[in-house]
């Protein structure tokens, strides 16, 4: 029987950093370890597809992104570091399959400012989310932009990606990114106007 | 506010997760099969008893040696994150690591090990054999254990000079605290057996303890911690009283494993010699852990480290068994 606790208690090394572009190559060959890569990554590909369909269509999203992604292993760069382009990059093929949806939603809550996909996570009518002007009015400029630039406004703002790692997971050039972006906020000032609140509902 | 700050805030305030559950079922049917393609190997199975614990026997590197159901704990464990958060769980944790994925294979492997057990009968007796320190310690002196509960809580046993004595087991004035909520003693094992044995409802049933308890606490009294690592504590302080059913503990493993403030240990040693992995969490200088025979997945002890001074328990043996004076 030992006392000494501080030498008999070693932990292990872990590898706390790994990133996860080794992760994934070491999954080719130990497919158990693509869990860690759900481990790290599915809430927040969750989160971004929730906010933009709602949950219940987000969990098939995060399904489906993972699956993908684990059946394409063998086809990531490992020298990326970053896996989340990737993963964001597929989850935006999927969300985009949604897209009437995504947008019926978005108008609907600009012209009642009930948002379905908020009701949806709190399944209770008296827990609507009423949503303030700003909300409704950014609501309607989003639906009125181009799918391609509504992805790039969200990967940015919702998902916090940068430009090139938005050029990534979308497969465009990172000037295309910015060509977009830019045209996306110049739609979104027009729509928005002089709107200038000082909290969003 | 610029038009892109606007856009931020829409639906931010909406809830943190998601049911990750089903996603998760599906990615590990998925590695399992190719990690069954790939390697051709099982789960081991394991029934808790007697520690005789060794990592090798578990695989010294157990994710290379075909630890086909590793992601299964996955979503057990990443269900968790569609418990809402704990109101106090500010704690954030560090990454997920390759060590804490091994974490998740144990979970797993305990969970598919105790689906065949026999859910445990009122009529029988929970053996258990404990080592801990002395109370007045004389160097090198332990204090072992040996008791019998009866599952419906009517009775206790325990060796008196080496004959089996059996006594009524009354309700305990101080209610003890089963995942932090505090129960008889007559009443511990009905409770304990009516736990949820999935790791994300467990979660939520802890936490929902936890705020129940916080809301009660007198003011200025002492917290348990922020929400993680209160978590953390609350099975610390069960595990140490109570042996548990092996779908609970399991599903304890699975709470364990993706709770972003604990991490696991590939390879402890407890005070008896006996080594087995763990699930640690530090604070500070400070380090609590709760070690796991990796073989039979059965609760070793508890290991606590804080300012130079240690406290720690060791789970000999335990089990369920038909009478009292029987060994599993």
């Amino acid at each position: 029987m030992s006392h000494a606790h501080q030498t008999v208690m070693k932990p292990a090394a872990t590898g706390d950093d790994e990133p996860d572009g080794e992760i994934i190559g070491r999954s080719r060959g130990e497919p158990e370890l693509f869990s860690l890569l759900f481990l790290r990554h599915a809430t927040g590909v969750g989160r971004y597809a929730a906010r933009r369909l709602g949950p219940n269509l987000a969990e098939d999203i995060v399904a489906e992104t993972f699956l993908v992604a684990f059946r394409q292993r063998d086809r990531y760069d490992q020298a990326r570091r970053d896996a989340r382009p990737w993963l964001y990059g597929i989850a935006g093929n999927l969300i985009r399959r949604h897209h009437r949806d995504e947008v019926r939603q978005l108008q609907a809550l600009a012209r009642t400012g009930v948002d379905s996909v908020a009701e949806s996570f709190t399944e209770r009518a008296d827990a609507r989310l009423a949503a303030g002007a700003a909300s409704r009015a950014v609501a309607a400029a989003l639906a009125e932009l181009d799918s391609d630039q509504r992805d790039v406004v969200l990967l940015i703002t919702w998902a916090d990606l940068t430009y090139d790692q938005v050029a990534e997971a979308l497969g465009i050039p990172e000037g295309t990114v910015r060509s977009r972006m830019n045209r996306a906020r110049s739609r979104l000032r027009a729509a928005l106007g002089d709107f200038n609140p000082t909290t969003i509902a | 506010m610029d038009e892109l700050h606007l856009v931020a805030q829409l639906r931010d305030n909406y809830p943190a997760g998601i049911d990750l559950t089903e996603p998760e079922r599906r990615l590990s049917a998925e590695i399992r099969a190719a990690a069954a393609t790939s390697q051709g190997r099982g789960p081991r199975r394991g029934r808790p008893g007697r520690s005789t614990s060794s990592w090798g026997r578990f695989g010294p590197k157990l994710v290379a040696t075909g630890a086909i159901a590793a992601a299964v704990a996955i979503g057990a464990a990443i269900a968790l994150q569609s418990v809402p958060a704990h109101p106090a769980a500010k704690a954030g944790g560090s990454p997920k690591t390759s060590a804490d994925a091994i974490g998740l294979q144990l979970a797993d492997y305990a969970s598919q090990a105790a689906a065949s057990e026999p859910e445990w009968q009122p009529d029988q007796w929970v053996y258990s054999d404990i080592l801990r320190p002395e109370a007045q310690p004389k160097p090198g002196a332990t204090n072992p254990t040996i008791t019998w509960t009866q599952v419906d809580g009517d009775q206790f046993g325990y060796l008196q000079g080496g004959q089996l004595v059996i006594n009524p087991l009354g309700p305990l004035a101080q209610p003890t605290p089963v995942f932090w909520k505090d129960v008889t003693a007559n009443d511990m094992y009905s409770y304990v057996l009516s736990l949820p044995t999935t790791p994300a409802a467990l979660r939520a049933v802890i936490v929902n303890n936890l705020e129940t308890a916080a809301q009660s606490r007198p003011a200025g009294a002492p917290s348990l911690g922020d929400g993680n690592s209160a978590v953390f504590t609350a099975i610390s302080a069960t595990l140490i009283y109570y042996v548990l059913p092996p779908k609970l503990l399991a599903a304890v493993y699975g709470v364990l494993a993706t709770d972003p403030v604990v991490h696991f240990d590939k390879s402890v040693t407890d005070n008896a010699g006996q080594t087995g992995v763990g699930f640690y969490m530090t604070q500070g200088s400070s380090k609590s852990e709760i070690m796991i025979n990796p073989s039979t997945y059965a609760y070793m002890g508890h290991d606590s480290v804080s300012n130079a001074q240690s406290y720690w328990i060791d789970l000999v043996s335990s089990g369920i068994v038909q009478q009292a004076g029987q060994t599993p």
